[in-house]
């Protein structure tokens, strides 16, 4: 009786003194607090979300460009851009605004330079591809659930563009204080190098004047003043280069895929091939693509379904450019700058035009490593040496379109002129249209996960409706 | 008067045995009754003496109640089954009854010594049941509903997962298995969902011996995950060492254990030693397992594309094959049949002061299909001793061992039955490997289903122990302290693997996972009782108590991708790999008391209060108090109809209780991520969830009544049950716009109210010494209703990716309710066309697409759970003969068949390979009106436009067939299903005598006999997101339920 006197007492004492200890500890080990999080371990995310990002723009959608077909989006089914909303949402815009915020209250203007950069470039992607878009009210958690959506419109004329000139000027500003912050680290695109970056910001604007254009054409000349302060070279390029065992996504989804869910489409395929607007094989043709057998290659038809071309023997493989395993995901390059510049100075200034269409065409051949030699054949080929007075905005549109093969940009460029076919030469609809009316695609349905969870929605038309930069 | 003299040894035992059963009531009024009678025995009185043992296994049964009917003379049986009785002249007859046996009825005659076997009782509801910390009551001063199935049905039906043997047993609890194959686990739930959250958990508490044990299920890559069907945890358990299973159903039976019984409990008694002469027992049982249900498919039409033959294609959309061409059917290729083996050796025995149980079970299963088996290893020893009459120790240690293979299942399109779907008929699936070991594959979007079995599973091995120790001490007859400690610890070991051959291999070139997870939960409960006559007739019994809660998890994961070699198994040969550890813990301090107060054995009142303290609420709200009350009412005691032999008995009862609910842990604030190393480097990122800095507890709040009846001299009883439960404040992600920043906030919101109705009848239907026939049913109907959403929620949707089929939670819903796609007919009342099918071009329209309407736009198309279920049980005895029968059935709601909508067309890898895209080639007029005005303004006409059908035309087209209820799958999936069929045969004692046995039974057992259902495709019950998911009705994706036929041998000596 005695002896279990005393076990009750410990145990009694055992209780009282561990209750505190024993309800203190809901705080997770095994995840990182707010405050231990720092840029330099945001920024790496960062650049991974944007990379993963323009991916998820141009995994699905270029088939609307009709680089690739097979799927049933490319048929003009509903699609609402899925893998470009969830990585922009979840997790590049929450962590480039985080890595701003950080930054400015560091001064580390270093550091919001590059984050406002990657931020304006990707919500003019997004803005391009849905029109209305989450920005002003989006990212606020739980202090605003139903976010109401900026209008394009907003965001051309006011977001995108403070967001450039505040990344122009917070680059060009001093180092920050802070020693720990005063170099860039685990920048993976330019190792730190804010001269590159200014470059890499002064080509997004490019991007953004060439695109407000369409709704003022005196913007051109802002354009050209910012592509010829962007990148004097390829190795300038805005792109994010990937590893053997961190491969590039494109290797995953369709190189490296036994089951291949799109393969290159005959419009582009018969653009490399000679058989469309350039009389003259291509040196990209295999860089691009795989061929299978001997025939000539053949491509998918825009709008029918992967299997049902057999006379297809083109593929895109990990031994392609794009969808190697080490393959950059590109964002905005060089070659593109030329373009921008060959189309911005065509209405004033031929012989500009004409020596930046070639800088491009050479750019891009020479970038996916084109022999020098056949280079030199390609560039000497009368189809392409047309002559500054010979020049045509096809010449450089269609270019454009080879140099940007698998960039949702060339989506962009094609709404732009509204899929004129005298432009894109040979162009057609695809062979089933499922929106009424038979048009050209023109926008995003609005993203699946939206409906049911924001209350604050757009109105939005089918995606036959054109958006308001393109009208 | 020679009061009680002839009666003192009797007088004797039975004084012990109220001392070791102070609980019963029942024998304590005994006792008074002997008191009383006593006095008026007459002098003449002769002595009987007996034995009484187990009709099943020729043991003594210890403690039979030995009563003459009518006079209220009786004793009780001894520690070797022995009895002796006086009897006076004219008293010639003999009632003998035990708790789980048959009464049985004897003429004495001239015999002074009698053999009594007792048979046991499969389905009688218990006079004694278990309640809530294992506290034993007698079944008639409970004021809310408790439910126990004893050993013998749980054993009869050789189900290797216990809870399996639950099946269409109790009323209110729905029970579903997530697949047939070997070591799948099954999923419980009691009244009911009580959450709005798809992620939670609405399993009960399960509690061994006192102590409560995991029934977690770790779903492999998570809840939603559905590649696998993990096993959950209660399946460790060996059925074999069952004794009894208690459910208590409502917070009213359960609000005692607290928080984590929110969703009710199981109670779970495993045997222990019996004192008496050591009894061994062995048990062994072999199986025929086969799938006995599957879809129709085509065996006609080749692999191609619009009736061009294509031998790449992974289509059967080709030309009509060529008669004599050997075809072949998907599912008898796939499908083998599986065998089990069940081994299990028991030992007991012991004295009046030391007892010990012991056993050793296992089981060899080997599945249905490729590459799925199950071995199981359980070794339990239970003993208890007591040192003196005061003091009582007891302990139990229970270790299990598992290990089992399955290979990839699930949702999506990468698992063994989606491939076997979508096989071409003339394709013979069991060719499927070259001889340099490269895969035989025909297209390159199909995968062979035995290559991707071999090469696509995963390996789960399983080691636990669960232990516990308990000590009691009486400090006087009327105040006892009970101190129980326990643990139950686990580590799992998970192995996947998909091969670099395989097609889903093409983006990671082989990808392994190596995952260890650890479990272990320590219990200490502290139970002080004591209970005394207040006045006379007036007894209290109260309990305090004390239970603190221990649950450390942890689960380490080492996974990658990118084989270096090609055939070496292991994470070591790995090119890119990460690991990751996630470590939880949780803790639960909890204080408790029970008053119970019964007046006169007609009036029960038992109030509760539980406050608990849980680590994984916000501090200022993490102590929460919940009170129960129950009332009964035994109105036959007022009306003094105790002894009326058409209404027996009569009672009614009411009860309110509250229990609350914590969260999981970290589900408060927010946190950052680290991300996998890229280019030498890893970021971090903030997570998408963000958790309430006021999180409260949920509660649950429910009113039961019910009414329990018993007539002819209780051998017919009636329980009915009505029960309403609101849970309100859930804790529940809201799923947010990902435009916040989030994909969901974790905060209190939303009410679900469940209300339930539960009948029980059973009836001795047949009663004599040489032929019983008992029957039992029950019947269960379930409605649900969400009262109100979190605030600016609308609508929780699961699966929005396929907007044809798709559940829906809202204000005024159902869980599991379906919203989706129908074919479109005339809605238009004043129409003699009305309710006809709208036809556009010939074909059949989906959606009212041919006005234009929205995709968004969709209908409520059915539910996910049952309008009723109900189980039927019959078990006839004669002589030594067993045979007991179970049916259920379900009637009423909707299963969505994920395998049928792969069975059609062409669209999203889909292939009509099913029956029902038999019909090609030709062409039909569809029976409809067409729509000759405008679409505001319609005018219909008959339809008389021949149109052809085909693959292309029809089956794969969305807006005309394959999107709409009537054909993607969706389907009613009632049935009526023989659960089980148990015929045995006991050899009598007297046939033993020469044989080194005192008992031997043989017996053949079925599960899944026969069922009917109008449900097309694979068995109806499955759970396509694993069991706990609390996602239901989707199915057709794991290996389906299979039909067992078992042959065993019951030895004992």
């Amino acid at each position: 009786m005695k002896r279990l006197y005393y076990i009750c007492c410990v145990l009694g004492i055992l209780l009282v003194s561990s209750c505190d200890s024993l309800l203190n500890v809901n705080d997770d080990p095994a995840r990182v607090s707010a405050e231990e999080a720092t840029l330099p371990t945001l920024l790496p995310s960062a650049i991974r979300a944007s990379a993963t990002t323009m991916y998820g723009a141009a995994q699905y959608g270029n088939q609307y460009p009709q680089y690739l077909a097979g799927q049933a989006i490319s048929q003009y089914t509903p699609y609402g851009f899925d893998q470009l909303w969830r990585p922009l949402y979840s997790e590049a815009l929450p962590t480039l605004q985080d890595i701003i915020v950080r930054a400015e209250a560091a001064e580390a203007y270093n550091y919001s330079g590059i984050a406002k950069t990657l931020l304006g470039l990707l919500l003019m992607t997004a803005t391009d591809v849905y029109g209305s878009i989450p920005y002003t009210q989006a990212n606020q958690g739980t202090g605003n659930l139903y976010p109401c959506y900026d209008t394009m419109q907003e965001l051309y004329e006011e977001h995108i563009i403070s967001l450039l000139n505040e990344a122009i000027e917070d680059l060009q500003k001093p180092a920050p204080e802070l020693a720990g912050l005063r170099v860039v680290q685990n920048d993976y695109i330019y190792a730190g190098d804010l001269e590159q970056w200014l470059k890499a910001a002064y080509a997004v604007r490019a991007r953004y004047y060439l695109h407000l254009a369409n709704r003022n054409p005196e913007l051109l000349s802002n354009a050209i003043a910012d592509a010829e302060r962007s990148f004097t070279s390829n190795a300038d390029d805005l792109a994010l280069t990937y590893e053997e065992q961190n491969a590039n996504p494109w290797f995953g989804f369709l190189g490296n895929a036994t089951n291949k869910i799109m393969r290159p489409s005959s419009y582009l395929v018969d653009l490399l091939a000679g058989r469309s607007a350039f009389a003259v094989e291509d040196p990209r043709l295999t860089v691009y693509m795989t061929k299978t057998g001997t025939a000539e290659a053949d491509g998918i038809t825009p709008g029918e379904l992967i299997g049902s071309n057999a006379q297809a023997n083109v593929d895109v493989t990990a031994s392609t450019w794009h969808a190697s395993a080490e393959a950059p995901l590109e964002m905005i390059t060089y070659a593109e700058m030329q373009f921008i510049l060959a189309e911005a100075y065509y209405p004033t200034d031929k012989a500009a035009a004409y020596a930046a269409y070639l800088r491009g065409i050479e750019a891009s051949l020479s970038k996916v490593g084109v022999a020098p030699e056949d280079i030199a054949a390609f560039m000497q080929s009368p189809e392409i040496a047309v002559g500054a007075e010979n020049l045509t905005i096809s010449d450089i549109m269609l270019q454009k379109y080879l140099a940007l093969y698998l960039q949702i940009e060339t989506w962009t460029d094609m709404r732009r002129y509204q899929y004129d076919p005298e432009v894109y030469i040979d162009l057609e609809k695809p062979i089933v249209n499922q929106i009424p009316g038979n048009p050209w695609i023109q926008r995003s349905n609005i993203a699946d996960d939206e409906p049911g969870v924001n209350t604050c929605l757009p109105e939005v038309p089918d995606q036959g409706v054109t958006l308001w930069l393109f009208e | 008067m020679m009061a009680g003299i002839a009666v003192t040894a009797p007088d004797f035992l039975i004084t012990t045995n109220i001392i070791r059963m102070k609980n019963d009531y029942r024998i304590f009024m005994l006792l008074l009754l002997l008191v009383c009678s006593g006095q008026y025995a007459l002098a003449q009185e002769r002595i009987v003496r007996g034995r009484v043992t187990d009709a099943t296994d020729n043991n003594a049964v210890v403690g039979a109640t030995v009563r003459v009917p009518g006079t209220g003379k009786g004793t009780v049986t001894d520690v070797d089954g022995q009895f002796s009785i006086s009897l006076a002249p004219d008293e010639n007859r003999l009632e003998v009854s035990f708790v789980g046996y048959l009464q049985e009825v004897l003429e004495v005659g001239n015999r002074s010594y009698l053999e009594v076997t007792l048979a046991q009782d499969l389905e009688t509801l218990s006079e004694v049941v278990v309640t809530a910390f294992g506290i034993k009551q007698e079944r008639k001063s409970l004021g809310y509903s408790v439910q126990e199935v004893n050993s013998r049905a749980i054993q009869e039906t050789n189900q290797p997962n216990p809870l399996n043997a639950l099946k269409g047993r109790v009323s209110g609890i729905n029970i579903t298995s997530s697949s047939g194959a070997p070591g799948a686990g099954a999923d419980i739930v009691i009244r009911g969902i009580n959450s709005l959250n798809p992620n939670a958990n609405n399993q009960p508490l399960f509690v061994i011996d006192g102590i409560p044990v995991s029934n977690e299920t770790n779903l492999t890559g998570g809840r939603g995950g559905g590649n696998f069907t993990n096993t959950n945890r209660f399946a460790d358990i060996n059925p074999e060492d069952i004794e009894t299973i208690s459910i208590l159903k409502g917070p009213a039976a359960s609000a005692l254990y607290g928080l984590r019984a929110a969703n009710g409990a199981v109670i779970i008694t495993t045997k222990s030693g019996k004192a008496g002469k050591t009894v061994f027992s062995f048990k062994t049982a072999y199986s025929f397992d086969d799938v006995y249900r599957t879809p129709p498919m085509q065996d006609r039409y080749s692999r191609g594309f619009r009736g061009r033959f294509d031998p790449a294609d992974y289509r059967a959309d080709g030309p009509p094959l060529p008669d004599g061409t050997e075809t072949y059917n998907q599912w008898d290729q796939l499908f083998e049949v599986g065998h089990q083996f069940q081994n299990n050796f028991s030992f007991s025995g012991g004295n009046d002061k030391a007892t010990f149980y012991g056993s050793l079970g296992r089981l060899d299963q080997s599945g249905v299909m490729p590459n799925t088996s199950f071995e199981r290893t359980n070794v339990k020893i239970v003993g208890s001793l007591k040192p003196s009459d005061k003091l009582t120790i007891d302990g139990s240690a229970n270790f299990i061992n598992s290990d089992g293979t399955t290979p990839r299942m699930g949702v999506g399109a990468a698992g063994v039955i989606s491939y076997a779907t979508r096989y071409a008929p003339e394709i013979n699936m069991e060719d499927y490997i070259n001889p340099d070991g490269t895969p035989v594959r025909y297209s390159t979007q199909l995968e062979n289903p035995f290559y991707f079995a071999e090469n696509a599973y995963q390996d789960e091995t399983l080691n636990r122990i669960i232990g516990n120790l308990g000590l009691n001490y009486a400090f006087t007859d009327w105040l006892n302290v009970d101190y129980r400690i326990g643990m139950d610890n686990y580590a799992n070991e998970r192995f996947l693997i998909a091969r670099p051959p395989l097609l889903i291999s093409g983006a990671s070139r082989g990808s392994i996972s190596e995952d260890f997870l650890t479990y272990r939960e320590i219990n200490s409960n502290l139970l002080l009782n004591g209970q005394g006559e207040l006045s006379e007739g007036l007894t209290l019994s109260v309990s305090l108590g004390n239970q603190i809660t221990s649950i450390n998890t942890t689960n380490v994961s080492g996974s990658g991708t990118n084989f270096i070699l090609p055939t070496f198994n292991s994470v070591n040969n790995l090119g890119q790999y990460t690991v990751r550890s996630f470590p939880s813990e949780r803790n639960i301090i909890g204080v408790f008391a029970d008053a119970k107060l019964s007046f006169r054995e007609t009036l029960f009142l038992n109030v509760t209060g539980r406050n608990d303290w849980s680590s994984t609420l916000p501090e200022a709200n993490r102590s929460f108090f919940y009170p129960s009350v129950s009332l009964g009412y035994v109105f036959t005691e007022t009306l003094g109809l105790g002894n009326n032999s058409i209404l027996s008995f009569g009672k009614l009862r009411a009860a309110y209780a509250e229990v609350g609910k914590d969260a999981s842990p970290y589900m408060i604030g927010n946190y950052y991520s680290t991300q996998t190393p890229f280019r030498g480097v890893a970021g971090v990122q903030r997570d998408l969830v963000i958790g309430s800095e006021d999180l409260k507890p949920e509660r649950t709040k429910a009113y039961e009544f019910g009414v329990d009846l018993a007539f002819v001299d209780n051998r017919i009883r009636l329980d009915a049950t009505y029960a309403i439960q609101n849970s309100v404040d859930q804790i529940v992600p809201i799923p947010t716009s990902r435009a916040t920043g989030f994909t969901s906030y974790v905060a209190n919101a939303g009410e679900i109210q469940n209300r339930v109705i539960e009948l029980l009848l059973d009836g001795a239907v047949v009663r004599t010494e040489n032929f019983g026939w008992n029957t039992m049913l029950n019947f269960t109907r379930l409605r649900s209703e969400v009262l109100s959403m979190p605030e600016g929620v609308d609508v929780i949707t699961f699966q929005p990716e396929t907007p044809w089929v798709k559940q829906r939670i809202q204000t005024g819903g159902r869980p599991g309710d379906w919203y989706g796609w129908e074919l479109s007919r005339v809605e238009d009342p004043g129409s003699e066309f009305n309710g006809r099918l709208v036809i556009v071009d010939g074909y059949p329209n989906v959606n009212d697409q041919w006005k234009g309407t929205a995709l968004s736009e969709d209908r409520y198309i059915g539910n996910a759970f049952p309008d009723w279920e109900a189980g039927w049980n019959n078990s006839l005895r004669y002589k030594g003969f067993n045979l007991s029968f179970l049916f259920t059935t379900r009637q009423g709601g909707y299963a969505f068949d994920i395998n049928r909508r792969l069975r059609y067309g062409a669209a999203g890898g889909e292939a009509p390979t099913g029956s029902e895209t038999d019909l090609r080639n030709r062409l039909v007029v569809f029976d409809g009106v067409t729509n000759i005005g405008t679409v505001d303004e319609p005018q219909w006409v008959e339809n008389e436009l021949a149109v052809p059908i085909g693959v292309s035309e029809l089956y794969s087209q969305a807006f005309r067939y394959r999107l709409a209820r009537e054909f993607n799958g969706f389907q009613d999936a009632s049935f009526i299903r023989l659960q089980n069929v148990s015929f045995s045969y006991t050899m009598p004692a007297s046939l033993l005598e020469r044989l080194p046995f005192t008992g031997i039974t043989a017996s053949v057992t079925g599960n899944n006999l026969w069922m009917t259902s109008p449900f097309i495709g694979f068995d109806p019950e499955q759970s396509a997101y694993g069991p706990g998911s609390n996602v239901y009705g989707y199915v057709g994706t794991n290996i389906p339920a299979i039909r067992s036929i078992y042959l065993s041998l019951n030895l004992t000596f």
